[in-house]
């Protein structure tokens, strides 16, 4: 029992590792195999049943018709006994009446048949006979079985089974086989009744005659016997009498009218019985089972070829079907294993019916989404290197870099090395905060020392024009912020605000955190700007509004700013420019609050 | 290659099963149909009537193996020896294209070599006589027929005056008998006179002399055609017993000029011989080995149901 569960389980394993094709092939062809079998074999045993029933009421019919022959047979000698003890012997007084021409004149009517027709005394002795009318010499015919019979049966005819006739001195050498009809007689001699007795002795092979003709062709045949077994006719009979063969013929006695079964030396087969009338000799007609097989011939041959082909059909049929349909799924099953493997433009397939189709488009639908996300991931990151490389640039602006170096030769021309130093350190401290050994986030507190640094040159270069006051929560200093944010807000506000300020100008930068996040100010008190022109600076390409002309400076600076911030921490943050005309401009950093990693290298 | 190799496992095995199916159908046509192959049977002397038992055994056997009933060759021309006229009857038959041979041989020993060579193409059964060659032999145990006649003589109680007729000892079975009776009769302490015939007719006119003036008890002959010749000599008064299954034996026996006949069983042996040679040129299966039994008839239980059976066939 486990075994056969083990065995379950593998099958069970590997019926799932097979493809959609295999299964759904696999699965219909056996069912449509089993259920094509087990239709023939049920059709077959019908088949089979019923021809071995046709077969046994056939043999039935043909043992009906040599019962009749048999009967007739027997018929026709009781008719030639009845002739000659009627017409000639009982109205005959035998001492006075010749009985042997009449009795010639019978068996001449009859010799087709006759073999003799023979009349003896109660004693033995021959009265009369025809054709031949020498008895053997020496022979006691009383102590033969039919005579004896004859005397023991009065009111009856006797049928003796087949013997060789042994009553006349036969010149010719004929022993001819013969079967015996024998009777009581009333013999006349002189007015005296004595009884005597009637032979008829028919040939044979009259009998022999029926049977061979009767039987039908194939293995089965028909025989005869008396109601003691004993064989009458049979086909084999010399070969039962040598003893080479045998035959159930004794048992065959004891079955009665009807079909029997029965198994004799090994071999199977039925038995049609029937009993002819007066003589009480059975006909037995033997069927071997094997006959049924041999009469099938080739139908059971022709049934498995038949299911041989429909198997064949159907296997093809169902690989044909199975295959249609597993066709669409293998295509889209290798376009997603394409995707799988990388190959983001693999077409997909779409066919089949419409659930792979819809299978099939849906796959293709996610796939063209997420080659879009990838795409916008692949922008956003080339925008964020290019705002970076354009930070980068700015910072490392020519115009600020060549004035800065040529204000620290004209201070070391001038002799004022203090100044000169102090510029070299803030430009040199400037760089190194911009560079930050490639670091894309760095703290607060940093990108405000970078600030100050820039304020610091451009305050030495600017001589004094504006001031710088800064108002920095300390909490914020340790927080972090992507690069290079503050330092373009003050270069706008110095080159569009203090420039034309005398002395008078103010920069203030101020550093807060909020609940939602950190929030950087650089006011100037310049001339401001129109709310326009202030709505302008961050949604609007580099073009200035019409009407107004392009300010000095680089001009990407607040839009490089306010998308690095929003592509590194989304939307909700970025800068806010406020402005009023003749008051100043106020441009607000938005930054996300604690916590936030600093991210060391890398984007965060 | 992978892609065709299901369509193909699938087309190999169609042939494949298209070709059994043919192969069988051709195989299960008409089974009954006879196999094409004939046989011929040859056998010594002119007189068809001797073998009439024979015949119906090969004819019985013939029936059940659906083959076609063989016409039995026997002696036609007088000028030639017997052996040689039986020789080139046999040559006829092999060559109208027999396949097997049942022979009764007439001469053992002139027909041993030639019989051993033919054989080697020709399957061949003898039949109640071998030659001492290498041919398969079916015949009743002869040597032990030859000591049963000597034992009845015993239990007739014909002790001497016995008369063994021998004919010229050409066919293996009838040295066999004799040897068989001679050596039982010595160990009976029969005395028997040993009369030498050289032909029929002579055979005939001188032996009837010879049994006047010898006036024997008894008279054995171990073969058919002497045991005829005895039985028709009308010596009264002689027990005469052989050897013989001819019809002609039978009707002498019932007539009363034979006393006592040791009969072989030629039905069963023309039955079994053709199983055998069937099972050689491979139309049966191979045969059990049975042998061809015998049996002591008298006149008084001829026409016994047993002993009618075996003697007299059932032809009309």
């Amino acid at each position: 029992m486990k075994q056969v569960r083990l065995l379950l389980d593998k099958v069970r394993r590997q019926y799932r590792r097979q493809s959609i094709q295999v299964l759904i092939s696999l699965t219909f062809t056996l069912a449509a195999v089993v259920c094509l079998v087990a239709m023939a074999l049920i059709l077959y045993a019908q088949f089979t049943s019923s021809l071995r029933s046709t077969i046994l009421k056939e043999n039935q019919q043909l043992v009906s018709q040599i019962a009749l022959n048999v009967e007739s047979y027997t018929r026709n000698m009781r008719g030639v006994s009845d002739s000659v003890y009627y017409s000639v012997i009982k109205n005959a007084d035998l001492d006075t009446d010749a009985i042997d021409s009449q009795m010639e004149l019978l068996y001449e009517a009859h010799k087709d048949s006759l073999v003799s027709v023979a009349c003896y005394t109660e004693g033995g002795e021959l009265v009369a006979s025809a054709p031949l009318s020498v008895g053997k010499p020496g022979l006691d015919v009383t102590a033969q079985d039919w005579f004896t019979k004859a005397q023991d049966k009065i009111e009856n005819n006797h049928f003796s089974t087949p013997h060789v006739q042994n009553l006349f001195e036969d010149q010719s050498g004929r022993h001819r086989w013969v079967v015996s009809l024998s009777r009581m007689v009333e013999l006349s001699r002189g007015g005296a009744v004595a009884p005597g007795v009637l032979l008829v002795d028919v040939s044979y092979s009259g009998l022999e005659r029926i049977f061979t003709e009767g039987q039908g062709g194939g293995e089965g045949y028909v025989y005869l016997i008396d109601k003691n077994g004993e064989i009458i006719y049979h086909p084999k009979q010399r070969l039962i009498y040598s003893g080479l063969v045998a035959e159930n013929n004794l048992t065959a006695a004891s079955y009665a009218d009807g079909i029997h079964e029965e198994t004799f030396e090994g071999v199977g087969r039925q038995i049609v019985v029937k009993d002819t009338g007066y003589t009480g000799w059975r006909i037995i007609c033997v069927i071997p089972n094997s006959e049924f097989s041999v009469t099938l011939g080739q139908m059971p041959l022709l049934v498995v070829a038949i299911v041989g082909f429909a198997i064949l059909l159907i296997v093809l049929v169902n690989s044909q079907i199975s295959s249609l349909v597993a066709r669409p799924i293998k295509r889209l099953d290798r376009s997603v294993r394409a995707l799988e493997a990388g190959q983001l433009d693999a077409e997909i397939t779409i066919g089949g019916s419409h659930e792979i189709e819809h299978l099939g488009r849906t796959i293709q639908s996610t796939v063209d989404q997420m080659r879009s996300l990838m795409d916008d991931v692949v922008r956003e990151q080339e925008q964020k290197r290019k705002s970076e490389f354009d930070a980068l640039q700015a910072q490392i602006n020519p115009h600020f870099l060549y004035n800065t170096l040529d204000s620290i030769v004209w201070m070391i021309e001038s002799e004022e090395y203090k100044e000169a130093i102090s510029m070299v350190t803030a430009l040199a401290s400037l760089f190194r905060i911009s560079l930050s050994k490639g670091r894309d986030v760095i703290s607060i507190g940093t990108e405000l020392q970078h600030a100050g640094y820039y304020l610091h040159i451009q305050n030495i270069r600017y001589k004094n024009k504006f001031r710088v006051e800064t108002d920095i929560d300390p909490a914020i200093e340790d927080l972090t912020t992507i690069k290079l944010i503050i330092q373009p807000l003050l270069e706008n506000a110095i080159y569009h605000a203090m420039e034309l300020m005398d002395g008078d100008g103010v920069i203030t930068v101020r550093g807060r955190l909020a609940e939602d996040g950190v929030y950087i100010e650089v006011a100037d008190n310049g001339l401001g700007m129109t709310e326009a022109m202030a709505a302008s600076l961050l949604a609007a390409p580099a073009e200035p509004p019409p009407g107004e002309g392009r300010k000095k400076g680089s001009g990407i600076g607040l839009r490089n700013v306010h998308q690095r911030i929003r592509l590194y921490y989304g939307a909700p943050y970025g800068l806010r420019v406020d402005s009023e005309l003749d008051v100043g401009t106020t441009v607000t950093i938005h930054l996300p609050g604690p916590p936030a990693e600093a991210s060391e290298g890398g984007t965060p | 290659m992978r892609r065709y190799l299901g369509r193909i496992v699938f087309v190999a095995a169609a042939a494949a099963f298209v070709l059994v199916m043919v192969v069988l159908f051709q195989r299960s046509s008409a089974p009954g149909e006879p196999p094409g192959k004939t046989l011929g049977v040859v056998v010594y002397g002119q007189d068809l009537e001797r073998w009439r038992s024979l015949e119906l055994g090969i004819s019985q056997a013939c029936t059940e193996l659906s083959l076609e009933k063989p016409v039995l060759s026997v002696r036609t021309a007088q000028s030639l020896p017997a052996s040689e006229d039986q020789l080139e009857r046999i040559h006829r038959e092999v060559k109208a294209g027999v396949g097997g041979l049942l022979v009764a041989v007439g001469d053992s020993e002139a027909l041993r070599e030639e019989l051993d060579e033919m054989a080697l193409a020709t399957p061949m059964v003898l039949v109640e006589t071998g030659t001492g060659g290498t041919l398969p032999t079916l015949g009743a145990d002869d040597e032990a027929m030859g000591r049963r006649l000597a034992g009845r003589l015993h239990e007739e109680g014909h002790t001497g005056g016995i008369v063994l007729l021998k004919a010229a000892q050409q066919r293996r079975s009838a040295a066999l008998r004799y040897e068989g009776f001679t050596s039982e009769a010595e160990r009976l302490g029969l005395s028997f006179t040993q009369v030498d015939l050289d032909g029929p007719e002579e055979a005939y006119y001188g032996l009837r002399d010879d049994m006047a003036a010898q006036k024997p008890t008894a008279v054995v002959a171990l073969e058919n055609d002497t045991l005829e010749l005895a039985g028709s000599l009308g010596v009264g008064g002689v027990y005469i017993c052989g050897i013989g299954s001819s019809g002609r034996v039978i009707d002498l026996l019932d007539r009363g000029q034979i006393d006592e006949v040791c009969y072989q069983n030629e039905f069963a042996l023309g039955y079994l011989a053709t199983l055998q040679l069937a099972a050689q040129m491979d139309l049966a299966p191979a045969a059990e080995e049975t042998g061809v039994d015998y049996r002591l008839v008298t006149r008084d239980i001829l026409y016994t149901p047993e002993v009618e059976r075996l003697v007299f066939p059932i032809i009309q």
